[in-house]
């Protein structure tokens, strides 16, 4: 489903992100870890084609987001990690906005509204404006609209931040069915208890370089991934 | 700790003029806009000194010299309370950092007195430009000898009162908008009928006294008998420093200075209530129904007239041409013989004017003064990943902040010049064609103009959108570049091209002019100026 192939960000004199390679399989949720300013949300920005890189490909599907930007994006969801929504607009135009773009007939936006806003609990907020919604409810919606097109690719950035825990194992489920159904998942955390759980796989990144990427058994052994992750960090 | 508060805050009023999302504002775009600030601040140097020096000799010399200083104490307040009751609501009302601010170990009322200075500071600037050129009309015109020393001092002093009490009324004004439209559901509605009615009665006001200078001028000792019994404070203030009374200043800086108090106590008093307004707002309860599918391209851009409807302060600042296209359109309707009248004396006056063209002209310099687009991007703010992460190509992204400024300033300027084809019995081929197509021509030029700029200048860290709306250089750059134009191409015909060209086909020049600067600008934007949106 993903594939980055040496992609190198670089800010000014520093390189953000420094020629990482990493491949993602459908049906595969994989955790990305690593610590702050380690090089995450540039690696998720660009694999979403909302950032600029220097070098390297990065392929959706087979897909270059580079060569094909609009056809990469109809297959991807992204939530970044600060949910900021369009404060003018009321939950529902929101949802009804990012399925316009998606060109989504309006029965089946409206099942799709219905069906995620009853999981996550927001139906009857969705005629407030956002500006009214706390950081939760935002992230919520964010979810929602993220759903609505049904995306074969989902790339979160701290996703479960703000989530109370209903939602969060609503998401859970969410991401597991995903992936049941072909999809697959990239989403960056500092839960490791969760990515343990969760995930199929997981890349560990530090300095914008990957130092750790495989099989989450293969990573962590018989080690808890905590236990990896810092063992890593001394290391390297 | 409160000068840190205080400087903070003008950082934040004036960070969107010379600062930009760019690691480095490119030299010559910031020589621009100081250039474009020190042009806007001598034109308006200039023409209140040329009021002040027709004022000066005739009210000296028939023994109401306090009638300037009084005329120059209200000046300088209605300035100031324009130039401020804008900024009282986004500043004190509806800061985004209040919650912060408050969870830091300050004061509250120490938090409040940082936003007041700040916004006196901008006062203050105001005042100065009303000041600098009244004082230097009375040394022209030889009238400061009829000062005495202390009423010198009184000057000194009052320019430092004046504009606490414009503030304080700004800052009731502002809270009485505040506190109506906090009970009412559509409170945008409710800041924007405030607004335009404000603006209104100023404009009523000050056209009143240009048109009314000569009867100022020859009856002004029955209009300073008036005043003195109407706004005593405004006399009072003239009889301290024209007669050096202390009485008099120690009663005008009794009317400064205790409505400020009162407002300063008022809003401490009630700032952390103020600051947390609309937090326990009616919950509307959402009730399914049939859903409203639209294209892309007509998503986007209900999606920019949602974000333009939701801020009254960017419809009002942004779209303050086309407020007064529109009320133009509804004068010509209701009473034409308002704006016909004049037309006729200026025929007769200058018979040599094709006065067929008016309408053309009048529209035309009206959609300059419209910069909706201008801070369109910046506005994204920190939800432009929405539309980055989203399948939408970057030339629909930018086509439709362009098309809202189309729409939103174009609508009427077509709507006003059929109905001025209508009042103004145009009959010419040329005159009709100028009078829809200029306008229009003009207005998609600003459109398109104010989206190539604000994709080089861009801002979004903001901390209330009036930000970019009100104080970002590429909003300067698109007003005052639009009066520059205006400027320019009078005096280039008037100058230069009058005795060779007839009106009627310089503005057909002007227009052509016009639409090849729109291609080429949407060729720029559709290309590079997609490049650019890629890299934000």
């Amino acid at each position: 489903m993903l594939s980055i192939e040496n992609l190198t960000k670089t800010y000014g004199d520093k390189r953000a992100v420094d020629d990482l390679t990493l491949n993602i399989d459908d049906g595969e949720i994989c955790a990305f870890i690593g610590h702050n300013g380690a090089g995450k949300t540039t690696t998720i920005k660009s694999v979403c084609g909302i950032l600029k890189f220097d070098a390297g490909e990065i392929y959706i599907a087979g897909k270059s987001i580079k060569e094909d930007p609009i056809g990469c994006k109809s297959m991807i969801a992204y939530i970044p990690d600060n949910p900021d929504l369009y404060e003018f607009l009321s939950g529902i135009k929101y949802l009804n906005f990012v399925a316009d773009v998606f060109g989504i007939s309006a029965d089946v936006r409206q099942k799709r509204i219905r069906e995620y806003a009853d999981r996550f609990e927001l139906t009857e907020d969705l005629a407030q404006p956002i500006s009214a919604y706390s950081h939760g409810m935002k992230q919520k919606l964010a979810l929602i609209s993220a759903l609505i097109h049904q995306p074969r690719f989902m790339v979160l950035d701290e996703p479960f931040v703000g989530l109370d825990p209903k939602a969060a194992r609503e998401l859970k489920m969410l991401m597991r069915d995903i992936c049941d159904a072909g999809g697959a998942i990239f989403f960056s955390t500092h839960i490791l208890e969760v990515a343990e759980k969760l995930c199929d796989r997981v890349a560990i990144i530090k300095a914008g370089k990957l130092v750790a990427v495989g099989g989450m058994d293969e990573v962590k052994g018989d080690s808890s991934l905590e236990d990896v992750f810092f063992e890593l960090e001394e290391k390297l | 700790m409160i000068g840190k508060l205080i400087k903070l805050n003008i950082i934040a009023l004036f960070s969107g003029i010379l600062k930009t999302n760019r690691k480095r504002t490119k030299p010559v775009a910031k020589a621009l806009i100081i250039l474009l600030l020190v042009y806007a601040c001598g034109v308006l140097l200039v023409s209140f000194g040329a009021v002040f020096l027709t004022m000066a000799e005739p009210l000296f010399s028939t023994g109401i010299g306090w009638f300037y200083f009084a005329l120059m104490g209200i000046i300088i307040f209605v300035l100031c309370f324009i130039g401020s009751v804008f900024m009282v609501q986004p500043q004190i009302f509806e800061a985004r950092d209040s919650e912060l601010l408050l969870s830091l170990p300050l004061k509250p009322s120490m938090i409040l007195a940082g936003r007041i200075f700040a916004l006196l500071v901008v006062d203050y600037a105001f005042e100065a430009l009303i000041v600098i050129p009244a004082f230097a009309a009375l040394i022209i015109s030889g009238c400061i000898s009829y000062i005495p020393m202390l009423g010198m001092v009184f000057l000194i002093a009052a320019a430092v009162l004046l504009p606490l009490v414009a503030l304080a009324a700004g800052c009731f004004f502002g809270w009485l908008v505040a506190s109506i439209a906090s009970r009412l559901r559509r409170k945008n509605i409710v800041t924007l009928v405030f607004s335009i009615a404000l603006f209104a009665v100023c404009g009523w006001g000050y056209y009143g006294v240009l048109g009314n200078m000569n009867s100022l001028l020859t009856s002004g000792a029955e209009i300073a008998e008036a005043v003195r019994r109407a706004v005593f404070p405004a006399y009072h203030l003239g009889v301290a420093i024209s007669g050096g009374s202390i009485m008099s200043f120690l009663i005008f800086a009794a009317c400064a200075v205790v409505p400020y108090a009162l407002m300063h106590m008022l809003l401490s008093a009630s700032f952390m209530k103020l600051a947390m307004r609309g937090r326990g707002a009616k919950k509307v309860k959402y009730r399914e129904k049939a859903m409203h599918v639209s294209g892309v391209g007509a998503a986007l851009l209900g999606r920019e007239m949602r974000l333009f409807m939701s801020l009254p302060l960017y419809i009002i600042n942004s779209g303050l041409g086309a407020i007064v296209t529109v009320a133009i359109a509804v004068v010509l309707v209701v009473r034409p013989q308002l704006l016909t009248d004049p037309i006729v004396q200026l025929s007769a006056f200058m018979p040599s004017f094709e006065t067929g063209f008016i309408g053309a002209i009048v529209l035309s310099a009206l959609a300059v003064m419209n910069s909706v687009s201008s801070p369109s991007i910046s506005l994204e703010g920190k939800s432009l990943w929405i539309v980055k992460s989203l399948p939408v190509r970057e030339r629909d992204v930018l086509l439709s902040k362009v098309m809202l400024h189309v729409v939103v300033c174009g609508a009427p300027s077509i709507v006003a010049g059929v109905i001025c084809i209508f009042a103004l019995h145009l009959r010419g081929v040329a005159e009709i064609a100028l009078t829809l197509v200029m306008p229009v021509s003009v207005t998609v030029l600003f459109a398109l103009l104010g989206v190539t700029l604000n994709l080089a200048m861009p801002k979004f860290d903001w901390i209330n959108p009036i930000q970019p709306v009100k104080q970002s250089a590429s909003t300067m750059l698109v007003i005052f570049g639009g009066m520059a134009l205006v400027v320019v191409l009078a005096a280039v015909y008037g100058f230069l091209l009058s005795s060779a060209l007839s009106l009627g086909v310089y503005l057909v020049l002007c227009t052509v002019v016009f639409v090849a600067a729109c291609a080429g600008l949407y060729a720029h934007l559709i290309s590079a100026g997609c490049r650019r949106f890629q890299e934000l």
